[in-house]
């Protein structure tokens, strides 16, 4: 059954995740990762100073402080960076790290002084069982306006991103650009801060994007992937969390986007690491099988001492070899006739090598090792037409015709 | 006009070109010619804004650079970019009919038009659709260039746009060069080919560190320009006359009337 206040929940999810995944491709694409991350921590003493000062964490202070800190937090990053000479993402790490530690004495100093609390002891891991109504209201304006934004600025944000030094010349306001995305990321962190907590929400802000990213080069289709992947990791969360109330929703989320990624990150065709594993297996599986059938054809039968080869094994499933009784093994008519173009291929680059690079003939063969394995038809048949369909390769063997 | 006042710039302590002076009057072709190392790119780099001049100023219509840097167009250096970024080669090109005031996420249909007519002309149409990390070296230097003509803007810069570029394209790139510039737009282009210099440029800097000699091409593509700017380096003038088929004293060494 569907209660109105899971659907609240689920609805703070997709709001919140949706917002973030939005607002994450400028970061994502600026290369900006680290500074979204240490964003995400450094509104954290902002958050939990409004509750202490206003005495809730609902409505505007909590806004307007974490923007404050955090923007603090930017311009220290910039002032380290360009005062000491310490690397942006050294500088980045550094005021990360503190302005988090603030945020957690804060945090124990409020536990201990008797302030009412609000959700405030979620604002680490977050909790959306703890959303207001208000909220929620929020988030609908902050993705509205976010969208409209998106839209409106969208080649603003791949100009600058590729190539900010031509954005600037081509009129891009870049320095005030930065300044208002990086406010606007700070807002919606803290807006997000109490679902998702202080520690994951930069998971959500970059994962989305990156997943669109490693799927396609397409803008079109990075956008709509990392969109679609947060929204859907946010309904699953929410179910979930509003189910079992022990659970974080923030960490939900981030394990549910990285259960919906994984996946791709695995088995994407091309790009999947597991199928790029195996096209590399696949790949030398074959060279392997040509060098046995090259093997077997200057050498008139071998015993069994290679009984066992798995080449020899796959090359007689494909009827390309057999065992005569004598335990020898031959290669068959169609064996023959493979093997011929490899030797072909090996012998006809060994020609083009020393006649036409002049490289001597006690020097081609290890290249030609190579170049057997990599030459397709097409190749072989303009490299024989080059060479005026030579007979013999320079050490005088005999070159097989192409039958 | 582009005025160039008692010029000195360098990098860190090191000076890569002294003391120059010299300004020439827009619509103009100019060739920045010199061997390695005489401060050409430098030069360049210091019409663009991109370096800071030790002494000495650069105006251009009158006005410094910092005001002006939106009537330019110019190819950066390759590896400026990261090349893995999600975006395909039209994308690039439309990036130069970027206006400030251009909302939304799509170009128009003149746009698209044009992006398409300069990336034709760079000879990279087949590529519009490859992400740009899928491209050779030389093929990213074109998509560059096709974004640079795209601008359309009043000065185009170029640092030795045929570096990497087979001799077909070359030909194509220096034949839209020529259009462009019949426009009346202008351009300022470091170049290698004295061969080419010749007939390409109507006016010329010629650079060793310090200037040689800077105006229209007649008075200053002489042969004793030419030498005190390459000196030592004498087999690239005897190349250079060998293959215009002319001798030494055909190359005028008095201004043209």
């Amino acid at each position: 059954m569907i209660s109105t206040q899971l659907l609240w929940i689920i609805a703070g999810c997709v709001l919140a995740a949706y917002l973030l995944a939005l607002s994450g491709i400028p970061t994502y694409l600026r290369r900006e990762a680290l500074t979204g991350d240490a964003l995400s921590h450094a509104i954290f003493p902002g958050v939990v100073l409004a509750v202490w000062i206003s005495g809730s964490n609902a409505g505007w202070p909590t806004y307007v402080s974490g923007m404050l800190v955090g923007s603090l937090a930017l311009f220290l990053i910039q002032t380290i960076h360009q005062k000491t000479r310490i690397p942006k993402d050294g500088a980045t790490g550094i005021v990360l790290i503190v302005f988090f530690s603030a945020g957690l004495l804060l945090l124990g100093r409020l536990q201990r002084s008797g302030v009412p609390l609000g959700g405030i002891q979620h604002v680490l891991l977050g909790k959306a069982a703890t959303l207001l109504p208000a909220d929620l209201g929020i988030l609908g304006i902050l993705a509205i306006l976010g969208s409209l934004l998106f839209f409106v600025f969208q080649k603003w944000v791949w100009l600058e991103a590729f190539d900010a030094k031509f954005a600037q010349h081509s009129g891009l306001p870049t320095f005030a650009y930065s300044f208002v995305l990086n406010t606007w990321t700070a807002l919606v962190l803290t807006a997000t801060i109490q679902i998702l907590g202080a520690v994951l929400s930069a998971a959500m802000l970059l994962t989305p994007a990156a997943l669109g990213h490693f799927l396609s080069p397409n803008p079109k289709i990075l956008i709509r992937t990392a969109l679609l992947s947060a929204i859907a990791a946010a309904v699953f969360a929410g179910f979930i969390s509003a189910s079992i109330p022990a659970m974080s929703t923030g960490a939900l989320m981030v394990i549910m986007l990285f259960f919906l990624s994984f996946p791709f990150f695995l088995l994407y065709p091309e790009k999947g690491i597991l199928m790029k594993w195996i096209a590399r297996k696949k790949e030398a599986r074959r060279w392997s099988d040509e060098n046995t059938l090259k093997f077997l054809f200057n050498s008139t039968g071998i015993r069994s001492a290679i009984q066992n080869n798995p080449s020899l094994r796959r090359l007689s499933n494909k009827k390309l070899v057999h065992q005569n009784n004598q335990g020898e093994w031959h290669l068959t008519q169609t064996g023959i006739k493979n093997a011929e173009r490899i030797v072909r291929k090996h012998r006809l680059w060994e020609t083009f090598l020393h006649q036409r690079l002049l490289v001597p003939e006690d020097h081609v063969h290890e290249n030609a090792e190579l170049m057997e394995h990599l030459l397709d038809d097409e190749a072989e048949e303009r490299l024989a037409q080059e060479l005026n369909h030579p007979s013999s390769d320079p050490h005088l063997s005999p070159i097989p015709p192409r039958k | 006009m582009i005025e160039v006042h008692n010029l000195t710039a360098g990098y860190g302590k090191r000076t890569a070109l002294w003391n120059i002076d010299f300004s020439i009057h827009f619509p103009a072709f100019i060739g920045i010619i010199g061997p390695n190392g005489s401060g050409k790119s430098t030069l360049l780099k210091t019409i663009l804004g991109e370096l800071i001049p030790f002494t000495g100023s650069i105006s251009l219509f009158g006005k410094p650079i910092s005001e002006v840097k939106h009537r330019l167009a110019y190819v950066p250096q390759i590896n400026s970019v990261d090349w893995n970024f999600p975006i395909r080669v039209m994308d690039v090109v439309l990036m130069g009919r970027f206006r400030p005031n251009s909302w939304g996420p799509f170009y128009s249909k003149s746009d698209r038009e044009k992006a398409a007519f300069y990336l034709n002309a760079v000879g990279m149409s087949e590529f519009s659709k490859r992400q740009i990390g899928e491209l050779s070296g030389g093929q990213r230097q074109r998509v560059f260039l096709a974004r640079a003509l795209a601008r359309e803007a009043d000065v185009l810069l170029l640092d030795e746009p045929l570096a990497g570029v087979d001799a077909g394209s070359g030909e194509r790139i220096l034949s839209v060069l020529s259009d462009y510039q019949q426009q009346g737009r202008s351009i300022v282009m470091v170049h290698h080919d004295l061969l080419t210099a010749s007939t390409l440029f109507d006016h010329l800097v010629l650079m060793q560190t310090r200037l040689v000699a800077a105006g229209p091409i007649q008075q200053v593509f002489t042969l004793s320009n030419l030498q005190t700017t390459y000196g030592t380096d004498v087999s690239i003038l005897s190349d250079m006359i060998h293959k215009l088929g002319q001798t030494p004293g055909n190359l005028s060494d008095h201004p043209k009337p």
